[in-house]
């Protein structure tokens, strides 16, 4: 929603992790000055106020928007990567047999 | 596998780009998929038998049976593309002298007048160093020559030559030497020693005369560019061509008009240019190297396609941070290129020794040192131990803050194996290792260069990518073409 | 492997010897077997005589020597050949040529795999092998430029192959050793180790991928895990600093993946020293299985072309091997090779108008189906 000058957006909890939220903001620090609070236990408030020289203000909502939704689905493949990405890092530096790597992860 | 799922999804960054969506999987392989497919990928809507799932498959995105091989596969891939940590340091920059017989408008090097000898290298720190450089364990060593200009002290250059050699008998190391000069002094006695000694050269060279001159001059205001030009030429004939190379530095003065730059080498018979910008230390220099990010992309790009032509017409010449990039892209290997990579070069893979024995993790850490601050000071050959040094505490703490698989917006970017970290250019512009992302030029710099020749590739044009290749495998693109085989 | 016939004489066992032409005895004689036109005097020291002219009974029990008579083609064995001689029907195997650069020595004749395609007969291993294939290397010329280790599965014998090995090592130190293996037992890197301890400077392991996924490989390879055990042996071989290279026959189940099967050497096995695409030998379970394998070299030619130009661009070393000039497009003839041993090439009756005969390596046997149709002179 654009206010005057400052695009205010709610971010619903339920939907969006809070961490995605945080990190869009933080993509968004070299076009915008951001400011988060809580409006409720669920709704994470965030106001973005564009640095001169931006693109409009109905696109910079629309790509906040977009890179909302590209940070949450970052945010739910980390919960599904985190543990082989350790396996990977682990076995390209302290490799162990093909067989044993197999049984540790049937584990 | 997860049971009622047709298949295991590995890991694998993602980034839009137009319509597409480019996927890279943790060993730097990429793909790329229309949106639709995306979807299907994550909700696991993909059919096993369809050429999108093989596809998918040889990246190792997914796997419809037992996982080991692929988590095998990518970890030791993971480890060919980080096998430049196993040497350790192995490029040494030694800071023969502080002094200097030119006084360029954007130096860096905040070089003292030509007359002094304090800020010489003696022959009894530079010992000291070339005992250090040996307790490396890299079995390849580069050591090179920079300054101020280094032919100013080039007894010492001399020395550091016959004593690293000398050590070299025992320790039988693969043993090379740059000197990286303005060659504005260049005599007879010098080429014969370089020629025998087999030193690679390393010059500057800004542009046609205007371009050069504009900013690199002697210390009384006039013009190198005729005698630099001389020099070189004697250089190249002397010690061939290809062991002869020049950098330029990209100013306000010659960031648009790069083409005449990329015309100059090649009439001066350079085989291929290096377009990077530095970053500017103190008021003169960022007055001179102050151009913003927009126009020195836009610039690049334009250059970057003038070069593809001249390719295409016959002329061999390549870019050479454009080469590094592609290498990362489109090979399974490592590349050595201290400047981007992860974790940082800084440190362990080049170390910088200044002309009374300080080392540092790079020459920018020098410079800064030269300014007043010590941060990134490891020690010093007379007075600290090889493990004080290579496994003091400021090593450690630059390291720890350069690994982009940690750092914020750089831990999930679809490009993190093609990038890297720079610290003590983070800390030097904006106060603090890791750095801001969203506002750092290095990070708009880096990305906006890999995006496009990502977006190169992604057009598969049989001819750029025949001239990428001959860049990358070091042939021509005549061979490319014909498919003749050697 | 070429092959006369004789009328057998004076023994019932199998010889193995090396052909001499020269009647004179030398210190070489007691390991030869004579070649000649006719027996004309006693014949002291050789292991055997064989002769082009028919001899009578009488004069054989004179000569108490084993003898093969009547040999047609007798011109076709060299000095310095090895023929291994079957007493009982007067057949002449020759298992070494002396002139060819194709020599191999059939290791094991029984096999860990059934691939569909497997062009050789397989029987179950016997002792003598062993013994006669070092006997036969014993008797090679040093200056042999290359000799492939072949079978079935050369590493099914195990230690055996060490001992056979070893043997090459001495008697043809600068020759071109390839073996010619699926690489699945080389996943115990001891075993590889225990190879790479005899240091032969010029051994290459020449190892088949089928496909780029691992079901694919496995089923055509007839056995599960075998695209599995087939990558950590490759990556064994490579901590092992051996040579390596890859071969990919083609055919239908396959022929449409060669440049995903090229990516993915590339990138997963970039240490391979040359990576050869091969036409399908159609013997034995290829022969069998032809309907189910068949595909066109028209038809995969567009995807050959583009495999081997996906490995060229990158600087690897790529040949393609078993393929006739005439079905494939021209700017990839010079990857060709003609890889079929001389005495093993047919060409058909529109070979001989071609223009590129003698660049182009001809076939194994008679072409099957459509293939013949496609031929054509250049």
């Amino acid at each position: 929603m654009i206010e005057g000058n400052k695009i205010v957006i709610k971010i619903d909890l339920a939907i969006y992790a809070r961490i995605a939220a945080l990190k869009t903001c933080y993509v968004f620090q070299d076009k915008c000055h951001t400011s988060l609070e809580p409006e409720s236990e669920s709704i994470f408030k965030v106001t973005l106020t564009p640095k001169k020289g931006s693109l409009s203000l109905p696109e910079i909502e629309k790509e906040f928007m977009d890179e909302l939704i590209d940070q949450q689905i970052r945010v739910e493949n980390d919960k599904l990567f985190s543990n082989i990405r350790k396996m990977i890092v682990e076995q390209a530096f302290k490799p162990i047999s093909f067989a044993e790597l197999k049984t540790k992860i049937r584990k | 596998m997860i049971k009622g799922r047709a298949y295991t999804i590995f890991p694998y960054r993602f980034m839009r780009l137009g319509k597409d969506i480019l996927l890279v999987n943790e060993a730097g392989e990429f793909i790329f998929m229309s949106e639709n497919d995306f979807v299907k990928l994550r909700t696991y809507q993909l059919d096993i038998k369809d050429e999108i799932f093989l596809n998918l498959e040889i990246k190792h995105i997914v796997a419809d049976t037992d996982p080991t091989l692929p988590i095998y596969l990518l970890a030791t891939k993971y480890r060919t593309k980080k096998s430049f940590l196993n040497d350790f340091t192995a490029l040494h920059i030694f800071i023969i002298t502080l002094c200097c017989n030119q006084k360029c408008k954007y130096c860096q090097a905040n070089s003292e007048d030509e007359a002094r000898t304090d800020y010489d290298m003696n022959t009894g720190t530079a010992k000291k160093c070339v005992d250090m450089v040996f307790k490396s364990p890299s079995p390849a060593i580069k050591i090179e020559f920079q300054g101020g200009e280094p032919f100013l002290n080039f007894e010492t250059v001399k020395f550091v030559v016959q004593y690293a050699n000398q050590l070299n008998g025992a320790y039988q190391k693969n043993l090379e030497f740059v000197i990286c000069a303005n060659l504005l002094g260049l005599n007879e006695e010098m080429l014969n020693y370089l020629e025998e000694h087999k030193i690679w050269v390393s010059t500057s060279l800004d542009g046609p005369r205007n371009l050069h001159d504009a900013n690199r001059i002697t210390r009384k205001g006039t013009g190198t560019y005729d005698i630099v030009r001389k020099n070189i030429q004697l250089a190249q004939d002397k010690l061939g061509n290809d062991r002869v190379s020049a950098l330029m530095v990209t100013t306000r003065d010659n960031v648009d008009k790069l083409n005449d730059v990329v015309d100059e080498y090649i009439e001066q018979r350079f085989n291929s240019i290096f377009i990077r910008t530095i970053h500017p230390f103190g008021r003169a220099a960022k007055e001179k190297l102050g151009y913003d990010v927009e126009t020195f992309i836009k610039n690049y790009k334009k250059t970057l396609d003038y070069i593809i032509r001249l390719n295409l017409d016959g002329v061999a010449f390549s870019e050479q941070y454009a080469t590094i990039i592609l290498k990362k892209i489109l090979t399974p290997f490592a590349t050595t290129f201290v400047d981007l990579q992860s974790p940082a070069g800084t440190g362990i893979s080049c170390a910088v020794y200044g002309y009374n024995g300080d080392v540092f993790v790079s020459d920018e850490a020098r410079m800064l040192s030269k300014m007043g601050d010590n941060r990134f000071l490891m020690g010093n050959v007379h007075k600290n131990s090889y493990q004080e040094i290579f496994n003091g505490k400021v090593i450690r703490e630059t390291i720890e803050n350069s690994c982009v698989e940690t750092m914020p917006l750089c831990s999930e970017c679809a490009f993190q194996m093609y990038c890297g970290a720079d610290p003590v250019r983070n800390y030097s512009v904006q106060g603090d290792l890791m750095g801001h992302r969203p506002t750092s030029e290095f990070h708009q710099i880096n990305y906006l260069i890999i995006r496009h020749l990502m977006e190169l590739i992604k057009q598969n044009d049989a001819d750029i990518m025949n001239v990428f290749w001959s860049w990358i495998t070091n042939r021509s693109i005549e061979e490319i073409k014909r498919s003749e085989r050697g | 492997m070429r092959q006369l016939k004789g009328i057998p004489l004076n023994s019932r066992a199998r010889i193995i010897g090396k052909i001499s032409k020269n009647p004179a005895k030398t210190r070489e004689t007691k390991n030869c077997i004579l070649a000649t036109v006719s027996i004309e005097k006693r014949l002291r020291g050789f292991k055997a005589v064989l002769c082009s002219t028919a001899i009578e009974e009488a004069k054989t029990i004179r000569l108490k020597i084993p003898i093969i008579h009547s040999v047609e083609n007798i011109e076709a064995l060299s000095e310095g050949d090895i023929v291994s001689l079957d007493m009982m029907t007067g057949d002449i195997i020759v298992v070494y040529e002396r002139n060819s650069i194709h020599n191999s020595v059939l290791a094991s004749t029984d096999c860990n795999c059934r691939c569909i395609m497997c062009p050789q007969a397989l029987a179950a291993n016997s002792k003598e092998n062993l013994k006669n294939n070092i006997e036969i290397i014993r008797m090679m010329d040093k200056r042999t430029p290359a000799l492939g280790i072949t079978g079935g599965e050369p590493l099914i014998l195990g230690d055996g192959l060490i001992k056979l090995l070893k043997q090459c090592k001495k008697q043809l130190p600068e020759t071109q050793i390839q073996i010619l293996t699926n690489g699945i037992l080389l996943k115990e890197n001891d075993y590889v180790r225990s190879i790479a301890r005899l240091r032969l400077r010029n051994l290459v392991f020449c190892i088949p991928l089928y496909a780029d996924t691992d079901t694919e490989h496995d089923f055509i390879m007839q056995r599960k895990g075998a695209f599995e055990d087939t990558i950590q042996g490759l990556y064994n071989l490579a901590t092992n600093r051996q040579l390596v290279e890859i071969r990919i026959v083609v055919m239908s189940l396959n022929s449409k993946r060669l440049p995903k099967i090229a990516e993915f050497i590339y990138h997963n096995l970039p240490f391979a020293i040359h990576v050869a695409f091969m036409g399908m030998e159609v013997e034995g379970m290829a022969r069998k299985n032809i309907e189910k394998l068949w595909v066109s070299p028209k038809a995969y030619s567009p995807y050959l072309r583009d495999a081997v130009f996906y490995l060229f661009q990158r600087n690897v070393n790529v040949s393609i091997y078993n393929e006739q000039l005439c079905l494939l497009p021209k700017d990839i003839w010079n990857f060709t090779y003609k890889s079929i041993s001389e005495w093993k090439n047919i060409y058909l009756e529109d070979c001989l108008e071609c223009s590129e005969k003698s660049r182009c390596g001809g076939f194994f046997a008679a072409p099957y189906g459509d293939h013949k149709a496609q031929i054509h002179p250049l």
